[in-house]
């Protein structure tokens, strides 16, 4: 039953990073998080990687589980990943970085050692 | 134009959501406790906690078959219409026998009584209460109760459908919902709530636009009847023979006959299945010359609601009906919807997380209702002021957001309190435990009679979190395993209930807890001279302060969504 979660928690993890970079690149946010106003290219560039990782999440999830399963776990998945997200915006804004070193590092290492 | 087309959205929103949101809650409450159905049954019948669990066994399949066989045999009445031999799996864990009896006047279906194994093969566990388990609120959330299920089934269908209407003209209005994709600001009054509103709607979109399409999708030949009559001119049981030839069984002929022996078919299943699991073995008619057998596969994570099977004439054990593997576009499709909105292919943290998406749904109508009668206080509020009672509409729909979004929860936790504490010799105790449901239900209305207020508010989640909170203490001491013998035991269904039980009660606990602090918090700002009077009807001026204060309470997403759990 346990190896089941490991991966799960890997693309946990890599939603939720994905999702807190989408949220860094609107301006509210960014402005909450950093003090001051993100540059358009910032917020670009964040957008861009957030696609770039929620695309990878995606594709991990069904490799993981098949495309049918790995799709439906995928919307639950990122479901609580935005809820996630947001409590931290909501609770700490600051924190949000911290969370997304942690998260980064937590992820790829569950990801590899899960070998996806 | 624009203008008045967002105008006409936004009041249909409004009111498509108002009109059926307390049926919606009840829905979405008893929907998202169906996805533990089986979890829950197992709770509410301790005699099974203990001795039973076993795993599925390959190697020792024709040795059971032939053990649950003898067994029925030996043990059912001569009229049994069904035999049944349920093998263990991931939800069920424990090998069973059972049999049907002939229905009774009035009723569709016949009795079925269920013997389960214990797993060192000593003997079997006859005696378990009856209780309804995980089938009421799976029944409750489109058979409603104490109606018949036909007119609930409209009713429900009627709600879905208004969901479905206010989900996509809310996508419309909610001009903002990539921007705000993850606002929430908290302590901002009507804000907040707007925003708890929008965050569970939108983070679980996808959810809620499948689970009420879907959900239409499965009665749709109720609410739409009218093609099948048309094409099979009124006759619905040919259509269904058409449809799925597997599921009609042969009438009885009253001729009896020497049943196979069903350890004989293993291997013909073997050949057709290889190593994939069996579900179960059903038997129809036994020892009639109509007899069939149908094994039915463990489909596991596979998305799909229908069954695969294999169909055995009774006598001669001759293979009769094979599940096709291919299935036409248009049936495919109904399965896979079908399979969503069932989830019965879920493994457990899927499962979770479709409980999750429909603890977010319960929020998002509550948060909808509970806005309502903020705007409506807001509005009556220079009345109420100069000390003018607030109008019927108000207090109904106060009094019905205090009795369905806290009497719910508390329903569902008697509904488990009765389970255990109910005699198991009493014979109308399955029944009983239904009732307390809804005795609970109407307690919270009675209550909402006679106070609204956010201190009845904080009583009443206090009441309910310790009474949920308290229910692995209950299962201590009512069933023969604790919470951490069944962690010892790996019993992770039984775990699992206690620690969802716990989380919920304390969220509710927590929500509470927050209600106290913004109470006393008020005081910084200037005082409403309706928010500081002591006597109960004042107090109940959810404006300003209080109003703040109810957002609080949903401060926190999770504290709102277990709070209606």
């Amino acid at each position: 039953m346990m190896p089941e979660f490991i991966p799960i928690l890997g693309i946990l993890g890599l939603s939720y990073l994905s999702l807190a970079l989408f949220a860094l690149a609107k301006f509210g946010h960014f402005k909450d998080v950093f003090n001051r106003p993100p540059a358009q290219w910032q917020s670009r560039l964040l957008s861009l990687f957030a696609w770039l990782l929620l695309m990878f999440s995606l594709s991990a999830c069904a490799s993981d589980q098949g495309w049918a399963y790995g799709s439906i776990l995928f919307m639950g998945i990122i479901s609580l990943a935005a809820m996630l997200v947001i409590l931290t915006l909501s609770y700490s804004p600051r924190h949000l970085p911290i969370g997304i070193v942690t998260g980064s590092v937590l992820t790829s290492s569950l990801l590899l050692s899960a070998g996806l | 134009m624009k203008e008045t087309f967002f105008r006409t959205l936004s009041w249909l929103h409004t009111w498509a959501g108002l009109l059926v949101c307390w049926v919606l809650l009840l829905i979405f409450f008893a929907g998202s406790l169906s996805y533990f159905r089986h979890e829950i049954s197992l709770w509410n019948e301790p005699e099974l906690h203990q001795g039973v669990y076993q795993d599925y066994q390959a190697d020792t399949l024709a040795n059971q078959l032939d053990k649950g066989q003898d067994y029925i045999a030996a043990h059912s009445p001569e009229t049994a219409q069904r035999w049944m031999i349920n093998f263990p799996s991931e939800r069920k864990p424990f090998l069973s026998f059972s049999w049907q009896l002939p229905p009774e006047k009035g009723q569709r279906r016949g009795k079925t009584e269920e013997h389960v194994t214990l797993a060192d093969g000593s003997g079997m566990v006859s005696e378990v209460r009856g209780s309804r388990g995980g089938d009421f609120f799976y029944r409750l959330h489109f058979d409603l109760h104490y109606m018949p299920a036909i007119t609930a089934r409209y009713i429900v269908g009627v709600c879905t459908m208004f969901m479905l209407i206010a989900l996509i003209s809310g996508i419309v209005i909610h001009k903002r919902i990539f921007k705000d994709l993850f606002s929430f600001r908290r302590d901002k009054g009507v804000r907040s709530w707007l925003d708890a509103h929008n965050v569970s709607s939108v983070i679980a979109l996808p959810y809620h636009l499948m689970i009420t399409y879907t959900g239409l999708i499965t009665l749709m030949l109720i609410y739409i009847p009218w093609t099948v009559d048309t094409a099979y001119s009124g006759d619905n049981q040919a259509f269904l023979k058409e449809l799925n030839p597997a599921r009609q069984t042969e009438k009885a002929a009253g001729i009896s006959a020497p049943q196979v022996q069903l350890s004989q078919l293993l291997p013909q299943v073997q050949a057709a299945w290889g190593d994939a699991p069996i579900k179960q073995v059903i038997v129809s008619y036994p020892k009639d010359q109509n007899s069939q057998v149908t094994f039915y596969q463990n489909t596991g994570k596979d998305v799909t609601d229908e069954a695969n099977i294999l169909i055995f004439n009774g006598v001669n054990g001759e293979l009769k009906y094979a599940s096709p593997q291919e299935a036409s576009g248009v049936s495919a499709t109904y399965d896979t919807m079908m399979s969503l909105h069932t989830a019965r292919f879920a493994a457990p943290l899927l499962r979770i997380l479709f409980f999750f998406c429909g603890l977010l749904g319960c929020a998002m109508v509550a948060t909808g209702t509970l806005m309502w009668a903020i705007r409506l206080r807001q509005k009556q509020q220079k009345e109420i002021d100069k000390g003018e009672k607030p109008s019927l509409g108000l207090r109904l729909v106060e009094g019905l957001n205090f009795m369905f979004i806290l009497g719910l929860p508390l329903g569902a936790v008697s509904f488990f309190y009765a389970n255990r504490l109910l005699s198991t010799n009493f014979a109308g105790r399955s029944e009983w435990e239904v009732h307390s449901f809804f005795i609970a239900l109407v307690a919270m209305g009675v209550w909402a009679c006679f106070g609204r207020s956010r201190r009845q508010w904080q009583r009443a989640l206090i009441l309910t979190g310790t009474l949920c909170c308290a229910l692995p203490v209950l299962n201590a001491f009512t069933s023969p395993s604790n919470l951490i013998d069944n962690i010892q035991s790996q019993q992770w269904a039984l775990v699992g209930f206690d620690l969802l039980a716990i989380l919920l009660g304390g969220a509710m606990l927590f929500a509470s807890q927050r209600l106290t602090l913004i109470a006393k918090a008020p005081a910084k700002r200037p005082a409403r001279p309706a928010s500081n009077a002591t006597n109960a009807k004042a107090d109940k001026a959810r404006r300003g302060e209080p109003q703040t204060s109810l957002a609080n309470e949903l401060t926190s997403p999770s504290s709102l969504e277990e709070a209606k759990s």
